[in-house]
């Protein structure tokens, strides 16, 4: 207690409730491998209750409050949950008592939580829910607790209670408008760089750089530029066998949103915003985003809300690169070799942020017709919009105190690719190739795993003004 | 007692429930906010409507949805309580006589047997939905006391109103028990979970809007309910 | 002839012949040379785990790593350093082939120097996704000649006696006679 008696509010010098906004407050907090110094602070970071209760009466309106209050607590929502059915149907994992026994809570107790409280709600928030909002899909009020979870992640980050990789994710979107270190000089070179590698195979090869007027503007992961530069080039390969008049903005090109994981809201409507003054300046006809889901759910399904579209649009028409695939092999811009296609048992992942959470699931499907041999592909079971999550969304890939969730939340996963019996697992998503990636180091099944844009690669036929001069 | 409960009493229970649904349904639709549901409700009205539609009908619908296909059985005790629940009340012959008393009008009524089976249907399936809040662990850890009075106060009205079709007992105390207990429940409405009778709908058409206009309604067929 | 070396080690014995060459050139030469080594590959998504190449470990990047596997190399390298003076080191994570080539258009090399496969199982899980092994995709794509050197050579001091030129006929072929030209013509080789 302070001389006037109230009660001092502890902040760490990691762990606080400041986003990250400078290098060097990055630079310091990721010194702190693994957040073991950061962890240890938010044992005793103090919760301003007034703030938190001032943030819901703002923030909390008729919607969030009905579906707490209307709850009819019938439990339907159980079976729904992948992590419910992997442990064991353990009642604590129900979807309900998960969002009732926090968010529920706290409005209850109206804002008045402690310490405690908010560890069991940050691991609730983050390591018992990646916000896939397939509960939303099998509750008869339609209470979407992926929705609240997602909204209580918020009121977590700001009294600053939120894993160390994803304080650290917000941080690096203030700082670089990316996910990652990467400046808009290694995007711009990286691009450039791929483009002088492939240009012998690939003639005429180019990266058109802030082009006004194209047809598309491409935006991208940030890893790709630091660790899987192929995919810019898959890309810029794709674009230029499909004749397009393409561009990257060499500015507000990073699509993904660690922010949106990380429940910050700020720095979600900084990213998008960054992107979107991108689509102003170079005036697109379309954006056409990389094989990610949380990317096009950030920048094209949310995004427009948090910079106050009023349309509920991005400034330009926005479409996720499985659209623009599926689009291009409609129209005969790309064009398979039929005796390529593929001959093995393959299955498809159906990434919640744009299947069941933007209605894509037919769209993947028709870029099968075109690329797997018929009666090659199975489906998985459930599929399209009741597939279940990965295991890794929501941010839960990343999160090192959380691993062993994850690695348990991939048993569903893993469970309905081995019952299609497949060997290749086509996951048009970044974060569920991750997650799959890890089912197979983690459970050994014998599966392949790619995204299209590779396969894509072998598989298209060159068109004949753009082959090579032997 | 029994001209002030068939009187002022029907009137004050009507009313309240009425008015208290209305109070309730104006500030759902007033606390509605595009920019935090990130929902842009007027910005796609035709989309929006159409997801507002498919999400309402597919859920009325018995095993409509996916959710009911899978739990078989609770779609039964579910929609056998909510059809007799809703039935009743309004179609019952009893209650009709008593809307042409006092309003002067009155609509089709129900054959005596099929109200016989409906109102069974009522309790039996009552039954089940509180055997299931003990039975099995995934309700149990969610049902809290506001469950079984609602749940009591449901279906009191039932018990006492077949008390009374079967002339049990003293009909001078059962008759005015059932209009009590039915009236309470029409006063209940309003302030518990009962207001689900409008809020469904409003939650539904909500969550249909949501996916009509941003969540791919609008990128072909809909959502698969 | 050579004024800049990229030498891309594994920092394992697979890599000790080629070690012992590269320095040897860069002392015949007096080039430059820059001492390269790639200590992991990311996972766990867009978090700081990388897994370590040489054991296998998961283990969180950072500064304090970072120095410490400089100074794997930098003793690594003292047994074959001797009197070579002009060297540099460069240690990052990322997939092998794809860092070389990055920090190769960087520093734009004279040749690339390499040791032979590793091969390691358990690592080259993560190189599953991709087909083909390190010193396939970076000659493939190098700017520059890139020697690979999988064991000892007994009688090299440090200077080329003969060149044999390996033919077929296509694109690359002219890069690769020109190159075999101006090494004989320089050196007078047979």
């Amino acid at each position: 207690m302070s001389d006037l008696g109230e009660a001092i509010m502890p902040e760490g010098t990691l762990c606080n409730k400041n986003p990250i906004q400078t290098e060097e407050a990055l630079k310091t907090l990721l010194s702190d491998t693994s957040g073991k110094k950061y962890y240890e602070e938010m044992k005793s970071i103090d919760i301003d209750s007034r703030l938190l209760w001032d943030t819901i009466h703002k923030t909390f309106h008729s919607r969030m409050r009905t579906w707490l209050e209307i709850c009819a607590h019938c439990g339907l929502c159980a079976d729904s949950c992948f992590f419910y059915r992997i442990h064991n149907r353990d009642p604590k994992q129900v979807p309900a008592y998960k969002i009732q026994s926090t968010l529920g809570e706290i409005i209850r107790r109206k804002g008045k939580v402690d310490n405690k409280f908010m560890w069991m709600a940050m691991e609730t928030a983050w390591a018992k829910c990646t916000c896939c909002n397939r509960c939303g899909l099998y509750c008869p009020h339609g209470i979407d607790m992926g929705v609240m979870f997602s909204y209580l992640r918020g009121l977590l980050y700001q009294q600053g209670f939120v894993p160390w990789e994803l304080k650290i994710g917000a941080g690096m979107h203030r700082v670089y408008h990316a996910q990652m270190d990467v400046t808009d000089e290694d995007f711009v070179e990286t691009f450039k760089w791929m483009a002088e590698e492939y240009q012998e195979d690939y003639p005429g090869l180019t990266i058109p750089i802030d082009k006004v007027g194209a047809d598309i503007m491409y935006t991208v992961n940030a890893r790709e530029v630091k660790h899987y530069p192929e995919a810019l080039a898959e890309a810029a390969i794709l674009f230029h066998l499909a004749g397009e008049n393409w561009t990257i903005p060499s500015s507000g090109w990073e699509q993904t949103s660690l922010a949106m994981f990380a429940g910050d809201w700020e720095a979600c409507k900084m990213q998008v915003e960054h992107v979107y003054a991108a689509m102003e300046r170079l005036r697109p006809k379309r954006m056409v985003g990389t094989e990610c889901g949380h990317a096009h759910r950030a920048t094209v399904v949310e995004g427009p809300y948090w910079a106050g579209r009023k349309d509920g649009r991005p400034p330009v028409e926005s479409l996720h690169y499985v659209e623009w695939l599926a689009e291009a092999l409609r129209t005969g811009k790309l064009k398979i070799d039929p005796s390529k296609r593929i001959k093995e048992r393959t299955t498809l992942q159906d990434s919640c942020n744009y299947i069941r959470n933007h209605g894509l699931k037919e769209i993947t499907r028709e870029i099968i017709g075109y690329i797997v041999e018929p009666g090659y592909f199975v489906d998985m079971a459930p599929n399209r919009d009741h597939n279940h999550c990965c295991g890794g969304g929501g941010g839960l890939n990343g999160i090192g105190i959380f691993r062993e969730q994850r690695n348990k939340a991939l048993i569903t996963k893993r469970d309905q690719i081995i019952k299609t019996g497949a060997t290749l697992v086509l996951a048009p998503c970044h974060n569920c190739w991750d997650a799959i990636r890890d089912i197979e180091k983690e459970y050994r099944i014998g599966i392949r795993w790619s995204l299209l844009r590779p396969l894509l690669i072998d598989l298209v036929e060159i068109p004949e003004h753009l082959k090579l001069n032997e | 007692m029994y001209n002030f409960l068939t009187g002022p009493g029907l009137w004050l229970s009507i009313g309240i429930c009425l008015i208290g649904l209305l109070v309730r349904g104006v500030r759902y639709v007033k606390g509605l906010n595009w920019q935090l549901d990130r929902v842009a409700y007027t910005a796609h009205p035709k989309a929006g409507i159409k997801g507002a539609v498919r999400s309402i009908v597919f859920w009325l619908l018995p095993f409509g949805t996916r959710s009911w296909r899978a739990q078989p059985f609770m779609a039964v005790l579910f929609y056998t309580f909510h059809i007799g629940v809703i039935c009743i009340p309004l179609f019952l012959e009893a209650h009709q006589m008593i809307l042409q008393e006092k309003v002067g009008l009155s609509f089709a009524f129900l054959n005596q047997n099929l109200a016989d089976i409906l109102s069974w249907g009522v309790i039996i399936s009552a039954v089940f939905l509180l055997l299931r809040r003990f039975a099995l662990p995934e309700v149990r850890i969610l049902t809290t006391k506001h469950d079984y009075i609602v749940l009591f106060l449901s279906v009191a009205p039932f018990i006492t109103g077949l008390i009374c079709r079967y002339e049990l007992g003293n009909y001078s105390f059962w008759l005015p028990a059932h209009i009590i207990s039915g009236e309470m429940l029409l006063i209940a409405v309003p302030f518990t979970k009962l207001s689900h009778i409008l809020l469904f709908f409003m939650s539904r058409a909500q969550l249909g809007m949501d996916f009509g206009i941003k969540r791919g309604g609008m990128k072909g067929k809909g959502l698969t309910w | 002839m050579f004024d800049k070396i990229l030498f891309a080690t594994c920092a394992r014995d697979a890599c000790d012949a080629a070690a012992r060459m590269a320095f040897d050139i860069a002392q015949r030469y007096n080039a430059h040379i820059y001492v390269f080594h790639v200590f992991g590959v990311p996972t766990h998504g867009y978090s700081q785990v990388v897994i370590d190449l040489i054991t296998g470990d998961e283990l969180i990047l950072n500064e304090n790593y970072v120095d410490f596997v400089k100074e794997e190399i930098s003793d690594y390298c003292n047994q074959v350093l001797k009197n070579t003076k002009d060297y540099s080191f460069e240690v990052t994570i990322g997939f092998p082939h794809r860092e070389i080539l990055r920090f190769a258009r960087r520093i734009d090399p004279d040749l690339i120097v390499m040791g032979g496969s590793t091969g390691d199982p358990d690592i080259s899980f993560y190189k599953k996704t991709m087909t083909g092994s390190t010193y396939q995709r970076v000659a493939r794509a190098a700017r520059c000649p890139v020697l690979v050197v999988s064991r000892p050579a007994a009688s090299f001091g440090g200077h080329f006696s003969n060149v044999v030129f390996a033919a077929d006929f296509s694109i690359a072929d002219d890069a690769a006679f020109a190159f075999a030209f101006r090494l004989v013509q320089e050196q007078e080789l047979d």
